[in-house]
């Protein structure tokens, strides 16, 4: 009878093991070639942004509790209470740096997909935002060591320090990443605008009577390509001033500032706009016979 | 005098008559304002008095008689005449009424037949207007009512000028050029210069104890 049992349990055991090398062999026929790995700069960008978001509900979360603790103690001045207020204040603290590391990352993942940003300012921001995070988390280690309150109001002052001087770093590069994308736009509809006007002298030097145009229909083109080059003018303007006002911003920059600067970004955006509306023209122009 | 009308005296003032107590009193009132002794009349000679009063009750019974006879005989006259009045008043009211609900009904009539005539004119209007070239009034004699119709402008349509390309229009070089500038154009109008991702977050600063 065991021995009968015993023969079952085997035969029972080598079925599985039969099907489980079937299985994966049949798996290993089918198996499709790993996708290829797509992690763009852009979604390294947005994955620092979704963590960052996070942080900021952590520390909207901690800041409730310290300011109930931090009520607690003002009201009793317990002993207890004071414990209290001490812990949910290095809490609140360290959240706090950890949200400023956060933001600060997402700043330098910003850099890896700009356009119309030379590398050398690049690097630049990368070395100021590396400086500033090594700062923020040598300060949330240090935050730990603090045993009375007063040492970590200090601690704060210190934090908020520091974070009002790199305000004017944050809104200079928000400024700087739109404004090479500015560059990016004019420099592309320079380039275009100098093809077309290439065209159009090739067409002005055709001998062949089929490929030339009319004198009149060369004047209205004439027209069109100098209101063109004088938008492309007025945006070169703009560009002088934002630039100009992209470096004050090292001095100190408010938020009223920064929307001014995207205000004066609008304004070069209108001119480049009119440019291509003039473009189309003479390009419509150009296709249409007399 | 007999000893009837003796009893019948002493009957008489041991039940004072009122009226004659009445006219006692106010020709008493006016004795004394003309300066004459207060003398009852009842100090005078008692069959005078008796025989006096007895005559006035006697010439007002008459006179009471007399009108109700009066009274009687002109009520019987009147009787029918104020009947037939009656009668005729009651006609006239009923006449009235009559009358009055004529008027209000003939009212009502003329004013259901004005506001079907209006209805069917606005429909007729309608549909007049709703055919096309149907005797409608243009728009143009709206604008400008003063126009005679020789001076009416009819707009027209602009002469149909079909599109003649160029040589030009299949060139390599022109189209890279024409869909360069398109996407440039859809960049640049996508594009809002404000990077709202990369504003700073509002941390609390202000620790105090």
């Amino acid at each position: 009878m065991k021995s009968n049992l015993r023969n079952l349990f085997l035969v029972f055991l080598l079925l599985m093991l039969f099907s489980s090398l079937n299985k994966k062999n049949i798996s290993a026929q089918t198996s499709t070639p790993a996708p290829q790995d797509s992690h763009t700069n852009e979604d390294a960008f947005n994955d620092a942004f979704k963590t960052y978001q996070l942080k900021i509900e952590d520390y909207n979360k901690i800041h409730t509790d310290y300011a109930f603790y931090r009520a607690q103690f003002i009201k009793y001045r317990t002993l207890q209470s004071q414990t209290d207020a001490i812990d949910a204040t290095k809490k609140m603290l360290q959240t706090r740096d950890d949200v400023v590391i956060a933001y600060l990352n997402v700043l330098d993942h910003r850099f890896d997909f700009t356009i119309g940003i030379t590398d050398v300012d690049v690097a630049g921001y990368k070395k100021q935002l590396a400086s500033e995070m090594a700062w923020f988390d040598n300060h949330r280690q240090n935050v730990e060591s603090a045993g009375t309150l007063s040492d970590l109001v200090a601690d704060s002052n210190s934090a908020n320090k520091r974070y009002t001087s790199d305000t004017s770093l944050f809104y200079q590069i928000a400024s700087d990443v739109a404004f090479g994308r500015l560059i990016d736009y004019t420099d592309r509809t320079k380039t275009t605008f100098s093809g077309l006007n290439d065209k159009l002298d090739k067409i002005r030097n055709e001998t062949d009577e089929v490929y030339q145009f009319s004198p009149y229909k060369f004047q209205i083109l004439d027209r069109w390509i100098f209101e063109a080059e004088s938008r492309i003018a007025r945006n070169d303007e703009k560009i002088v001033s934002i630039r100009n006002g992209i470096s004050a911003m090292l001095k100190g920059v408010t938020p009223i500032g920064y929307s001014s600067m995207v205000s004066t970004l609008g304004q070069s955006q209108l001119y480049l706009k009119e440019t291509i509306s003039y473009m189309k023209e003479v390009i419509q122009s150009v296709k249409t016979g007399e | 005098m007999t000893d009837k009308s003796t009893e019948e005296w002493s009957k008489a003032t041991q039940k004072t008559n009122p009226f004659s107590d009445f006219l006692s009193g106010i020709s008493g009132a006016f004795g004394k304002l003309l300066g004459k002794p207060n003398v009852s009349r009842k100090n005078e000679a008692p069959e005078e008095q008796f025989a006096e009063e007895n005559s006035v009750t006697e010439d007002i019974n008459k006179m009471k008689a007399g009108i109700g006879v009066a009274v009687s005989k002109t009520s019987e006259a009147i009787a029918p005449i104020a009947s037939k009045a009656k009668e005729q008043a009651e006609k006239a009211k009923i006449q009235a009424e009559k009358a009055d609900k004529k008027v209000l009904k003939k009212v009502i009539k003329i004013f259901v037949m004005v506001f079907f005539l209006l209805l069917v004119v606005f429909i007729l209007v309608g549909f007049i207007k709703s055919r096309p070239g149907g005797g409608g009034i243009k728009p143009s004699a709206k604008i400008s009512p003063s126009l005679t119709p020789s001076m009416n402008v009819t707009p027209t349509l602009a002469p149909y000028v079909p599109y003649k390309p160029s040589v030009y229009v299949d060139d390599p070089e022109v189209l890279q050029l024409e869909l360069d500038i398109s996407v440039l154009e859809r960049q640049l109008n996508q594009d809002n210069f404000r990077e709202t991702r990369l504003t700073p977050p509002s941390l609390d600063f202000n620790l105090k104890f």
